[in-house]
């Protein structure tokens, strides 16, 4: 009995001694955020110091709209406006280290500052610049950029990007560039112009058709297929770098004609479309012409290949069954999938370099509209629509905008719109027409 | 006689199996006494600490539950009511097609008739935002998301009343959230990123945040994550909080 009363009083001294002296109590939950209105950053960009010797009169202030010019095109960070600058509209010294003027900044409503020096070496440019975050008050970004006299737009285009890099850790768009098919000079060419529109310039010169230009990777050359009259159609190269112009894989694929090629994102092979029988398929080769390998099966017509952004699947269009529509395969042809089933005729199918989406047309009382989808097919909507065709779309490397030809105006123009389907602008504005773009990768 | 001796023995063993019974129960009776007792004069237990909360919608906290009813007799509790769940008819985003994997391709007819109807909420972040509207009208309980099953349960020990939270605190955390989500601007790209990123903040009782923000957990990307702790030095000030202290914030590109 002592023992049995004992052990309860035990228990009851454990009950009130054994949570101890002060319980833990809850911490109040967490606050989360989500993104709400989607808006730009706004970036301070100073009138950079002119050092040179005298300073060339006017020079900084161009420089410095054509640096906010390129912010406007990438469309990440905005330049604010002057009547916004509580702080110097001019660099007079690059800060070193810190500085104490940060929040006249971010009171004016600047996330970032943009400060620099511009000078002249030679027949060479040179700005020296520096990206602040004024929240945090913090050096983003110091560098240096080099670039002949005549090419200061070219170079404030760089530095441009170089800034939204800073803040994103995506580099703008206004330093890129899009190949394109046009007639204007007579025959269907090769041309090449910056993002914007601007300084468009023939890439080829000849008697042939050009058509489907894709860049490699690294931007150094242009893939494109050449009609020449007597031959069958072939893959040629325009080059501005280490690339040697002229036409790759003549070799291979026994001499059958080959329509289209598209390079892996490695630059080390690609996809071509060459004609099998009665049927098109898709292959896959080295750049060299070595480890040729059938992808597609079957007596389909099987075309417009896309690679996704690790290499590791094609999207492309095939009639298999029936109708033109989207599927992917594998980059080794294994795990063969249809991605469309809306619409009669869906084509032209463009992986973003981001990997989320693929923009392809669909066909929709005999015009086409631009439509985005989601590699699962989960997702399908349109973006772009209009009574008049829009055709051909290639993502910017950013993934936030997209190039399109279009014959809304009557004739066949370059156009561009925000992957939302926003802020759609004419990017071509001569004669003749204008057709299948490719944007081309981030300017170095 | 062996007969007379088995009946007595087992008649006084009887008596003594009483005896014995009657003192284990008093013992029993005095036991549970003290033990109510007990029980009602000790401290609430400690809660369990759980991770750091990382999705806990407070629209959906519920308000305070009513004061608890007097002990009844019986200590052993009725097993809590089920909260009757609502389930709300699933609306299918309005543009999304999918795709019947195993159906036999045929041909469809040509979207032209949706699509020249189509109001402008078929383009991507209205949709996005509709889906968003669906999420925020669904109540918590109703389909809880995993974070949320984690959050702590109220103080009350009734799991599945939700956080309690004073109306106070549910106001200002609602304005916290407007104000600071004009202040964080996401760039395209980290969005469906599913990234996430945790920081405390020290919170005055004007509602200025001193010092940094401090960053308790990387979303893994660093400029998602400089992108949060500059959208919380732009809030500042946040609106003034009930009471001043260190507060959690989480940025995270999806509900």
């Amino acid at each position: 009995m002592t023992r049995i009363l004992s052990l309860i009083g035990s228990l009851v001294l454990a009950v009130l001694c054994g949570s101890g002296p002060v319980a833990a109590q809850w911490p109040e939950p967490a606050i989360v955020i989500t993104p709400g209105e989607s808006r730009a950053f706004h970036a301070a960009v100073q009138r950079f110091a002119d050092g040179g010797s005298p300073a060339e009169p006017g020079r900084a202030d161009a420089l410095r709209s054509e640096i906010q010019e390129g912010m406007r095109f990438s469309d990440v960070l905005l330049p604010l406006a002057d009547d916004a600058f509580l702080g110097p509209l001019e660099t007079t010294e690059l800060a070193d280290g810190a500085r104490g003027d940060c929040s006249d900044w971010t009171q004016g409503g600047a996330d970032a500052l943009v400060e620099g020096v511009i000078a002249t070496s030679g027949e060479q440019l040179v700005v020296e610049f520096q990206v602040w975050d004024t929240a945090r008050c913090r050096l983003l970004e110091k560098g240096e950029l080099r670039r002949p006299r005549a090419e200061r737009l070219r170079l404030a285009k760089l530095l441009a990007d170089r800034v939204v890099a800073a803040f994103t850790g995506t580099p703008g768009v206004a330093g890129t560039e899009i190949a394109f098919i046009s007639d204007r000079s007579g025959a269907r060419e090769v041309y090449v112009m910056d993002a914007d529109g601007g300084r468009p310039r023939p890439a080829t010169r000849g008697r042939s058709i050009k058509a489907f230009p894709d860049w490699t990777p690294d931007g150094g050359a242009v893939l494109y297929t050449s009609y020449t009259d007597g031959a069958l159609p072939a893959l040629f190269l325009t080059s501005r770098g280490e690339y040697r112009p002229g036409e790759i894989l003549g070799g291979s694929l026994g001499g059958r004609p080959k329509y289209r090629g598209c390079f892996a994102p490695d630059g080390q092979s690609l996809a071509v479309v060459a004609s099998l029988g009665g049927a098109t398929a898709i292959y896959r080769v080295a750049r060299d012409g070595r480890d040729l390998r059938r992808l597609t099966r079957g007596g389909a017509i099987n075309i417009s290949p896309s690679w996704s952004p690790d290499g590791k699947q094609i999207v492309f269009v095939s009639d298999r069954s029936g109708s033109p529509q989207l599927y992917i395969m594998g980059a080794d042809g294994k795990g063969l999938r249809r991605l469309t089933y809306n619409g009669s005729y869906n084509t032209g199918p463009a992986w973003s370099p981001d990997g989320r989406w693929i923009v392809y047309e669909t066909r929709i009382r005999g015009q086409f509209d631009l439509w985005l989808i989601d590699p699962s097919g989960e997702i399908n909507l349109p973006i772009v629509s209009h009574p008049r065709s829009d055709e051909a779309a290639s993502w910017s490397p950013d993934s936030r905008k997209i190039v399109f030809s279009s014959v809304r105006r009557g004739r066949a123009d370059l156009y561009i719109v925000d992957a939302d389907g926003d802020n759609l602008r004419r990017l071509t504005r001569q004669q003749g027409e204008n057709l299948q773009p490719a944007w081309g990768p981030f300017a170095r | 006689m062996f007969a007379q001796a088995a009946v007595h023995s087992l008649g006084a063993r009887r008596a003594e199996t009483a005896a014995q019974m009657r003192s284990l129960l008093l013992l029993s009776a005095a036991g549970h006494i003290l033990l109510v007792i007990a029980l009602g004069l000790a401290p609430a237990p400690a809660p369990l600490r759980m991770p750091p909360v990382l999705t806990v919608d407070l629209v959906a906290a519920l308000p305070p539950a009513p004061a608890p009813e007097a002990p009844a007799a019986v200590p052993a509790p009725a097993p809590a009511p089920k909260p009757k769940v609502k389930i709300l008819p699933k609306k299918a985003p309005p543009a999304v097609v999918k795709p019947k994997a195993k159906a036999k391709p045929k041909p469809k007819p040509e979207p032209v008739l949706r699509r020249r109807e189509r109001p402008k909420e078929l383009k991507y972040e209205d949709a996005l935002a509709k889906l968003r509207g669906e999420v925020d009208a669904a109540p918590l309980l109703a389909a809880p998301a995993p974070a949320a099953a984690a959050a702590p349960a109220a103080s009350s020990g009734r799991p599945t009343q939700g956080l309690r939270v004073s109306p106070e605190l549910l106001a200002w955390h609602r304005a916290v959230k407007q104000h600071v989500r004009r202040a964080w601007i996401m760039p395209p790209e980290f969005r469906d990123s599913g990234l996430a990123a945790e920081l405390v903040i020290d919170v005055a009782a004007d509602g200025t945040v001193l010092g940094q923000p401090e960053l308790v957990a990387s979303s893994g990307n660093p400029f998602y994550d400089d992108n949060a702790v500059r959208a919380l030095v732009k809030a500042s000030p946040l609106p003034a909080p009930p009471k001043a202290g260190r507060r959690t914030i989480v940025f995270t590109p999806e509900e």
